[in-house]
């Protein structure tokens, strides 16, 4: 019997091809954690930079499955030191330069270290073990936080902050972050006796997701098993140092690869999260996917490169579609009785009325105004959120559509000066209503915000190649830790302040969105002195026309 | 003219508007009275009608029209937002006008005039 069950043993040994490695059950009693760290330590230092990519991948994962705005996962150091290897995702480069410094195991990050367990919050401010944060990081509200484990033991920690939406962080975020700290400490695990190289791909091999990683050049440095699923069947010869994946937009229009999103990271420092798109499979076979793209930073911020992970998302995209088209019903079924007090209202105004009744209707009318305007906004907003929003270009003189939205937008031709230089005739490739709307959105915000009897001003030139607009208003200034977030959906509900401010604070994302798809940028500065400045840059279409050079 | 909607409330407002606008209006609440009524009362110097009907969508009641050779002029209502309605009624012609819901009555006053100003009924009556 006791023969039996030896041979049974030493045949499982004799059976094990792969060289032992040291398994946690067999260590003897009495090991000391110290051990553990010196494992950790020894885990990090044969990743190497590797390792870094590696956290990259999975703050960019996490922060795209549960909707948060910040991503932070970082290993090793002990005690309240700083990580030894971490990654941000969310922050751009500039900010995280300015910050400094490593991201210190301090705060939420302790607690959740020492008790070795998630930390979720509504409000990491209100929260005791809240200690502040460092200077020019971004505010942080909800909070979900859950260990990194090696052997049992914190060896780091996975961090989101500001789930989108002013949502709170919930179990399934949770479950969501813990699933993907664990894959952290497997990976930890398995890099104490792997090249790092070698170890990084495996690493990549066993996520679910495709991952694309780029060097500083745009070149791709590495590949994983599974966007193989999705990558075309092209040739590629050894020249081709373009990611394998073909991806278009839900319409079909096929992105160029400077426009691929891990592209646009190298490029731009620009970060994608969650956006919806199509890749051309073996066989040409459509596979939606969800991709989020991020800058991989050095240490010290400065750009080493992006990564891109793209998850197959037929299931999710049913459940999307589904809730677009009850989006789009409501839409629709608002918009009729909305119709039917908008016309109804504009002939009672044309008849016989007394002041009061006429008082009354013109409120009625504003109202349902701006209800009909709530009800676009919305359909925008979600058609943005898809990526559905399409815009047809045309050229457009875009000193004379400034003129015209000045002229048009209540309440801001009488106090908005102009400056078009009379001699510079700009011309854009754009959609005519939808720049329209652009900056009568900006114009509308600066009304609503500029201090009484304070000038805005509008104006347009000529700045590296392209047409930049500004709206400038002088008000109260957007506080610097807000600046970032003021794009958001729903960012106006955050800011207590602005409460008296009507509207449900979807203007600047829709103008955001409807700038991006003219491939331009828009962007906010605002300090005491100088007021609030929307800045627009738009490609131009052909060289600026002078009209002096014209008439030469 | 003639002016086509499936809510009442809606087809009746905006009858009323045309009508203070000074036109002779025929209503009706689906396609299948849109064409009955073009076969019958025609020809119109104006079709003001919704998109979404029971019994055939007006793109398709215009498309078939368009078809049989009527080039009455057509003002399209339309709360939806589907991407594609705006090429769909740019392909009924030039003298079809999209006009999204809510709209003004300056707003429908102006499409009726411009598109009455230009449009074709006497190239219509010689076909």
């Amino acid at each position: 019997m006791t023969l039996l069950i030896l041979a049974a043993v030493v045949a499982g040994a004799i059976g094990r091809h792969a060289p032992r490695r040291e398994r946690p059950l067999l260590r003897r009693r009495g090991d000391t954690s110290d051990q553990t760290t010196l494992d950790i330590a020894a885990a990090i230092g044969n990743a190497g930079d590797h390792a870094r990519i590696a956290l990259h991948t999975i703050a960019l994962q996490a922060q795209t499955l549960t909707g948060a705005e910040l991503a932070l996962a970082g290993i090793g150091g002990a005690g309240t030191n700083a990580f030894d290897v971490w990654a941000h995702v969310g922050m751009p480069s500039a900010q995280v330069r300015q910050i400094g410094h490593p991201p210190r195991r301090v705060g939420l990050i302790a607690l959740l270290s020492e008790e070795n367990r998630a930390v979720r919050v509504r409000d990491a401010r209100q929260h005791l073990g809240y200690v502040g944060l460092p200077p020019h990081h971004s505010p942080i509200s909800t909070f979900l936080g859950v260990p990194i484990r090696f052997r049992g033991r914190v060896a780091g920690c996975l961090c989101l902050g500001n789930k989108r939406d002013g949502a709170e962080f919930t179990l399934q975020d949770q479950q969501m972050a813990e699933m993907l700290a664990a894959r952290a400490g497997g990976a930890l695990e398995a890099a104490r006796t792997q090249e790092s190289r070698t170890w990084l791909q495996s690493v990549l091999d066993e996520m679910p997701e495709g991952v694309v990683v780029l060097n500083t050049r745009g070149e791709v440095t590495l590949e994983n098993q599974p966007l193989g699923s999705f990558a075309h069947d092209g040739p590629r010869d050894a020249h081709d140092r373009l990611p394998a994946v073909h991806l278009s937009l839900p319409s079909g229009e096929r992105l160029s690869p400077a426009d691929l999103p891990v592209a646009r990271a190298v490029i731009d420092g620009e970060v994608t999260v969650g956006r919806e798109l199509v890749a051309r499979g073996p066989g040409n076979k459509p596979v939606p996917l969800i991709v989020s793209a991020a800058p991989i930073l050095t240490h010290d911020g400065s750009p080493d490169g992006a990564v891109m992970v793209c998850q197959e998302v037929s299931a999710v995209r049913a459940l999307q579609r589904v809730r677009e088209e009850w989006a789009s019903i409501v839409a629709h079924e608002l918009r009729q009785p909305i119709s039917v007090i908008t016309v109804r209202c504009s002939l009672l105004l044309r008849g016989h009325l007394s002041s009061e009744q006429r008082d009354s209707l013109e409120q009625i009318a504003r109202s349902v105004h701006s209800l009909g305007r709530m009800v676009t906004d919305l359909m925008d907003a979600s058609l943005l959120e898809s990526d559905r929003l399409r815009v047809t270009l045309e050229r457009i003189d875009i000193g004379e559509l400034l003129r015209d939205v000045v002229r048009r937008t209540p309440l801001a031709a009488a106090r908005t000066r102009t400056i078009i230089p009379p001699d510079l005739r700009l011309f854009v490739r754009g959609d005519p209503q939808r720049l329209e709307q652009v900056m009568s959105n900006l114009l509308s915000n600066a009304v609503k915000y500029a201090a009484p009897d304070t000038e805005i001003v509008v104006d347009l030139d000529v700045a590296a190649g392209q047409a930049h607009i500004r709206v400038i208003n002088a008000g109260d200034p957007i506080p610097e830790d807000e600046l970032p977030f003021v794009f958001n959906r729903f960012a106006r509900a955050r800011t207590a302040g602005a409460r008296k401010v009507k509207g449900l604070g979807l203007g600047l994302y829709i103008a955001k969105g409807l700038v991006t798809a003219h491939r331009g940028r828009i962007w906010a500065e605002s300090a005491p002195d100088t007021g609030t400045t929307f800045h627009v840059a738009l490609p131009l279409d052909g060289s600026p026309l002078s009209s002096l050079k014209e008439s030469a | 003219m003639l002016v086509a909607d499936d809510d009442p409330d809606m087809l009746a407002a905006v009858s009323d508007a045309l009508a203070s606008l000074g036109f002779d209006v025929l209503s009706v609440e689906n396609g299948a009275g849109l064409i009955d009524r073009l076969a019958m009362d025609g020809p119109f110097d104006l079709i003001v009608t919704d998109i979404s009907m029971p019994w055939m969508d007006s793109l398709k009641t215009l498309r078939s029209i368009r078809t049989a050779g009527v080039t009455t002029p057509v003002v399209v209502m339309t709360a939806l937002t589907d991407e594609q309605i705006p090429a769909r009624v740019q392909a009924l012609g030039t003298n079809t006008v999209l006009l999204r819901k809510p709209f003004s009555l300056d707003e429908l006053a102006a499409a009726a005039q411009r598109l009455i100003a230009s449009g074709p009924r006497e190239a219509e009556r010689q076909q």
